[in-house]
């Protein structure tokens, strides 16, 4: 039963990751009136297109060249950069770690600042507006206004931090800050409301009757029920860390995927646009996936959900 | 005991009738808000061209004048045309743009949810799965990759803001639709020899009407967001015309010296979000005992 479930989500995961890159695909090659052009760049000579358009088979029906897409992709070929002449899979390769370490970065902020704030919250006898405020506040504020903010805060105005240039830990602050601090206020919710539930459970009463000092209660027995929902939103945050990424990387001069794919905008440069979408949606589905069958496998009611 | 419980009853509904009349309050803040900002673009006229380059526009260290100079209030930008004037037409452009995203990608997702949650079978299925597939790429990486496809301007951005969003207000709409349709009154129209369609527009689709109005508010307040954010990176309405986005463009070169530049464009765009988030959230607070639907899309 367990093992048709994992099987079915696992099924669903690559076949959404198929279809988007079946996605880049037509965004690439059926819907641009010269594909071969769009691969080259608009500085080839008219030499290189033909050559290109040999290369990429581009006359033969869209269908096989839609598998023989896939088919390279699969294989870790993502194109070639007109603009650094590189593959795409090794520009991409050599920035993922620097977007994921901004990434890790941003929810370590987030559950640390969202964590103790709704830990605050939660363990005070009376309900508080303030964190409902702090939330319409924040959702309110998108992530490059934030970012600007802090960069005009901390990079001018009070110049404590380095604003650009490099992967120093000092750099990292800021950025990091920015991708966290937005998302902190949802944790702190879910902490809270976690929180709220469970400490007038009937075992909390049991635990304090048996003698556990407050500490132990709450380590031993509560943190374990908060715990699971705050994993699963740090899972979906990964989805939304990859947006905000693109600006945070322009705004501070990150040198990871994002900044990648601003530049590669600004270039028109096909290749990587779609690589950097290919890899951000398999990372997305992977995570989701991820979440899901580790919710399945821990928490055993749902597994006796139906599918 | 009897009085512990009698005690137990109002308290509750006292809470609900306060978080009610709350939420109006913060509704009617968040209308007054875009009340306000609609004002302000209607005028930008008013305010002068966007476009004309004032000669006196720059100091003499060539400088971009600062808020309070005398003639141009907002100041002026790194070329010197005046700030206030840009901002009003950058006003416009965006609640321009924001309309009519808003109104494609609330009704492509609406009629998607309508269709995938009331024709079951293989409909619903492969509508889902294209939906899933809308809602695993991440916004801003594929909202580029798509902009350099469709191109740039508002008809560009427009389309991109619609194919990112409607999927999750589709998702929405598809949960409400299942859970209606196992009513009562639904069986009552098919046995009454309703066509399905008929069904769909005359039963369901007038419980969905408060849900819309919910999802439209905080749509809006993403389409503003992401819309402003595309902008700035290039993909969307382009210099010299005035858009809140590329205006931050041009202004993050200035941030040290004239950050006026950059703090104006983006306080115009956060009280717009603001305004439909506080829209947002006081229509779902509105009835008392409602649930809040959780919102964690940006």
């Amino acid at each position: 039963m367990l093992a048709r479930k994992i099987a079915v989500r696992v099924g669903l995961a690559a076949l959404t990751v198929l279809a988007v890159i079946a996605g880049t695909f037509v965004l690439e090659f059926v819907i641009p009136a010269n594909p071969a052009r769009v691969v080259a760049g608009p500085k080839a000579s008219s030499q290189v297109v033909a050559e290109v358009a040999r290369n990429l088979g581009l006359n033969r029906p869209e269908w096989q060249q839609l598998l023989s897409y896939i088919g390279g992709v699969l294989h870790g070929d993502l194109g070639y950069s007109y603009v650094s002449q590189t593959s795409v899979t090794s520009l991409l390769a050599g920035r993922l770690p620097a977007t994921a370490l901004l990434m890790a970065a941003g929810i370590v902020v987030e559950l640390a600042v969202g964590g103790a704030l709704g830990l605050w919250d939660g363990l005070r006898p009376k309900r508080s507006w303030v964190l409902a405020s702090v939330n319409i506040g924040l959702l309110s504020v998108p992530t490059f206004t934030f970012g600007f903010l802090l960069l005009l805060l901390f990079g001018y105005v009070w110049p404590v931090l380095p604003v650009s240039g490099g992967l120093g830990a000092a750099q990292l602050v800021l950025p990091a800050l920015t991708l966290g601090l937005l998302g902190a206020p949802y944790y702190a919710i879910v902490v809270r409301d976690q929180l709220r539930e469970v400490l007038p459970a009937p075992f909390v009463r049991t635990a304090l009757a048996k003698g556990l000092t407050r500490r132990q209660i709450l380590h031993g027995h509560v943190l374990r029920v908060v715990v699971p929902p705050v994993l699963t939103m740090a899972g979906m945050d990964v989805a939304l860390f990859l947006s905000g990424v693109v600006f945070v990387e322009d705004i501070f001069a990150w040198p990871g995927i994002g900044q990648l794919q601003v530049q590669a905008f600004s270039n028109v440069d096909r290749p990587v646009l779609m690589g950097t979408v290919i890899v951000a949606a398999t990372a997305v589905v992977v995570m989701n996936l991820v979440v899901d069958l580790l919710r399945l496998v821990v928490d055993p009611r749902v597994r006796a959900e139906s599918l | 005991m009897t009085t512990v419980t009698l005690q137990a009853e109002p308290a509750a509904a006292e809470r609900s009738a306060t978080r009610a009349r709350r939420a109006n309050g913060v509704l009617i803040a968040g209308l007054i808000l875009l009340a306000g900002l609609i004002v302000f673009a209607v005028m930008a006229p008013a305010f002068g061209s966007p476009y004309h380059i004032y000669p006196d526009g720059l100091n003499d260290k060539g400088l971009p004048l600062g808020v309070g100079a005398p003639g141009h209030i907002l100041g002026t930008d790194e070329i010197g045309r005046d700030m206030l004037a840009r901002l009003a037409a950058g006003a416009r452009s965006t609640l321009e743009m924001t309309f009519i995203a808003n109104l494609t990608s609330l009704a492509l997702g609406v009629l998607v949810g309508l269709v995938a949650g009331f024709y079951r079978g293989p409909v619903e299925q492969g509508l889902m799965r294209i939906t899933d597939i809308f809602l695993s790429v991440p916004t801003v990486v594929s909202g580029l990759a798509l902009a350099s496809v469709v191109g740039v301007g508002i008809t560009g951005i427009v389309v991109v803001v619609t194919a990112l969003f409607w999927a999750w207000t589709a998702r929405v709409i598809y949960g409400e639709v299942l859970r209606l349709r196992t009513r009562v009154f639904v069986d009552a129209a098919i046995a009454a020899g309703l066509r399905r369609s008929a069904v769909l527009r005359r039963h369901i689709l007038p419980h969905l009407y408060s849900l819309i109005l919910v999802i439209s508010a905080l749509n809006a307040a993403s389409v503003v967001s992401i819309g402003a954010g595309l902008s700035f990176l290039g993909a969307g309405i382009q210099p010299p015309q005035p858009d809140w986005g590329n205006m931050l463009q041009s202004g993050e070169n200035s941030l040290q010296f004239a950050p006026h530049l950059v703090v104006e464009p983006l306080v115009c765009i956060v009280l717009t979000v603001l305004a439909f988030v506080l829209i947002g959230e006081g229509l779902t607070n509105r009835e008392p005992g409602r649930g809040r639907k959780s919102w964690l899309d940006k």
